[in-house]
């Protein structure tokens, strides 16, 4: 199951139809509130996250994430131009990061680097 | 005590007069002829001469026409032991002050002396008083003059210090601005990513899985999706274009108050929402209208949406803990009153005293300062006022004043919320030019929707032709093309047509270019992307009855 957190809801639409098109079950929360307890279900492969969500944001995720110890793998996601991707990896789960607007192709291209590693 | 003059070819008489004219106190000196007495009043200064008329050499008249060549002044008496009318009327005609007659008797003498004397006290005085008043006059003049070159280099460099505050201004404001700018540009960026994440991803997954369209529903949610990502987009531009518009004079149209509160309430909201829920502070915004319906008031619909919105965030910032914000419409009046109060802290005093001058901000690096200021300068453009009352504890209410419309026509309906399906108009003739087919036929689709028709032209230059052949009621045309531009296929219309009125479509790329300029021949400057309502309103506008 992959899980999608973004208080975007035509991003989340857009992200449930690409991924359920490749076979993967998902799952969605609109901020890291709602995400903490799904990201913590064993079920749960890999988070797609947004970074900028009001309640909990993607970092405060993270962060809560690294400390408890899940080891989920993250693929941030993001609209701020100024975030770079070795920024981002110095959270535990992050594997990769992509920029909005990605295409359908950088998205399965990230999944398949988190089966890689 | 005088000085006395006596000229007489006869020593007798000079002795006597010397002797009368002594005894009354005066100083005298005689000569016995004319042309010494000349070289003596050259040297001396005398206030009466008296002189014998007939005398060798030089005659009394003749001397006294000297004298008053270079010496205008002198008190001159004459004397005669032949009187005739004759020499009585030349000597007085020459000027002289009296005619003593031979043999003279002293009181004569004294008394005609007397009053010459007088005479020439007098005028003495007359003339020192005029020297003094010209001398007065003259210093009077360069006083004033003095004074005026002062006040003009102080003016001048007054002047020159309004300059420089005024530059200075100028440069702080821009600067402002561009700082303002640039924190914006990455929201903007950041928006505008979120926005074409559904555009980009819905179309191209329903692009390689066409099998998806068959699902109606489905297609038509991502759709829908789509239009509501681009309408975004849209309002993102506006936004970014509405900033870049320069504090000009508003264009005062007759607005419903009402619907523009509504309006700008809804547009604020997700620039204060996500900020608030992100710090769990709960804020409400709320329209209350006393008495509707408002009398509508002339307004720059922008401009008050722009003062509008700064006080809502204002009233946003003011209330850390959560609050409610009310933003209500009364008559009071002429006037209407549009007042934003908030439950927040309040002002204190000092603050409350300085929240209008440019620059001054609670707000630290957060703030530019130009907010109220700003909506302080566009109420005044409006002839309205605004009042601020603040309580510390309790909250702060704005309040502006506008005056209604004088008449209450009807036929303000531009911002009716009938806007579509209002009053049919006649069909029109329109020849649209745009270079990129997508959006020729968009355009055309839209307006042959609304019962006008179309023909259409993918360069100026076509456009053109096609003009030449045909009439049309209206042109729309693309402004960004390649060869022939839309300012120049304006030109060639009105020189082909003057009187078909051209729109000027013009996107993104023109955004920049805010000095709201109308190239020559342009009628309507439209901004891409257009909508089929906003098409309607521009082609009803133009048309002909």
């Amino acid at each position: 199951m992959i899980l999608v957190v973004d208080d975007d809801k035509r991003t989340v639409r857009t992200l449930r139809i690409w991924l359920e098109g490749e076979g993967f079950k998902v799952a969605t929360a609109e901020n890291g509130l709602k995400a903490y307890g799904q990201a913590k279900d064993p079920e749960c492969q890999c988070i797609l996250l947004d970074i900028t969500m009001p309640r909990i944001n993607g970092v405060e995720l993270l962060l809560l994430l690294q400390e408890e110890r899940v080891q989920v793998p993250v693929i941030i996601m993001t609209g701020l131009e100024d975030v770079t991707e070795s920024e981002m990896k110095e959270f535990k789960n992050v594997t990769c990061l992509l920029h909005k607007p990605f295409s359908i192709g950088d998205m399965l291209s990230a999944i398949d680097m988190y089966k890689a590693a | 005590m005088s000085r006395i003059l006596i000229v007489d070819d006869e020593k007798s008489i000079r002795t006597t007069l010397r002797e009368f004219l002594s005894a009354d106190g005066h100083e005298t000196v005689s000569v016995g002829d004319a042309n010494e007495a000349l070289k003596l009043l050259q040297r001396a200064e005398f206030d009466v001469v008296i002189s014998d008329i007939i005398m060798p050499k030089m005659s009394g008249v003749q001397l006294l026409t000297r004298i008053r060549e270079t010496n205008p002044y002198v008190q001159f008496l004459l004397m005669t032991g032949e009187p005739t009318v004759e020499t009585a009327s030349e000597a007085l005609r020459t000027g002289a002050s009296d005619y003593l007659m031979k043999p003279v008797s002293k009181a004569a003498v004294l008394r005609s002396v007397a009053n010459a004397v007088r005479v020439k006290a007098i005028d003495d005085e007359r003339r020192r008083l005029a020297e003094v008043n010209l001398q007065y006059q003259h210093n009077l003049e360069v006083l004033v003059d003095d004074r005026t070159k002062e006040l003009q280099t102080s003016n001048e460099r007054l002047q020159s210090a309004m300059q420089e505050i005024k530059d200075t201004q100028q440069k702080v404001i821009r600067q402002e601005r561009l700082n303002a700018l640039g924190q914006m540009a990455s929201g903007i960026a950041h928006d505008f990513n979120n926005v074409l994440m559904p555009i980009l991803g819905l179309s191209s997954f329903m692009v390689s899985h066409p099998e998806t369209l068959d699902n109606k529903q489905d297609a038509l949610a991502s759709i829908t999706n789509i239009r509501d990502a681009a309408t975004d987009a849209r309002e993102i531009v506006r936004r970014l274009r509405e900033f870049y518009k320069p504090g000009e004079e508003p264009e005062l149209v007759p607005n419903d108050l009402a619907k523009l509160v509504h309006q700008t309430i809804h547009l604020t909201e997700p620039a204060w929402k996500v900020q608030t829920e992100a710090e769990e502070r709960h804020v409400q915004v709320e329209a209350v209208i006393h008495d509707p319906p408002i009398p509508e008031v002339q307004v720059d619909e922008s401009q008050i949406r722009e003062t509008l919105t700064n006080l809502i965030l204002n009233a946003v910032d003011a209330m850390p803990d959560g609050g409610s914000i009310t933003v209500s419409l009364r008559t009071e009046g002429e006037m209407v009153l549009l007042t934003v109060s908030d439950t927040g802290e309040g002002m204190p005093e000092e603050v409350l005293k300085r929240c209008r001058e440019p620059f001054f901000t609670t707000k630290g690096e957060h703030g530019t300062g130009l907010g109220l200021a700003m909506c302080h300068g566009i109420v005044q453009r409006h002839r309205g006022t605004l009042k601020i009352e603040s309580e510390q504890g309790s909250g702060t209410a704005v309040t502006i004043s506008l005056p209604k419309c004088k008449e209450t026509t009807a036929s303000a309906g531009r911002n009716d919320d009938s806007l579509c399906s209002r009053k049919e108009i006649k069909p029109q003739h329109i020849l649209v030019i745009d270079d990129e087919a997508a959006s020729c036929s968009l355009i055309r689709k839209y307006l042959t929707s609304l019962g006008h028709t179309v023909d259409c032209a993918t360069s100026g230059a076509e456009g053109i032709e096609k003009l030449d052949v045909a009439q049309f009621d209206i042109v729309l045309t693309d402004r960004a093309m390649p060869a022939m531009g839309g300012d120049q296929v304006a030109k060639a219309v009105k020189r082909i047509s003057p009187d078909t009125p051209v729109v000027l479509l013009t996107g993104f790329g023109d955004m920049m270019n805010y000095e709201n300029e109308r190239p020559e021949g342009v009628s309507v400057v439209a901004s891409k992307p257009i909508t089929c309502e906003e098409l309607q309103d521009i082609v009803s506008g133009l048309s002909r009855p």
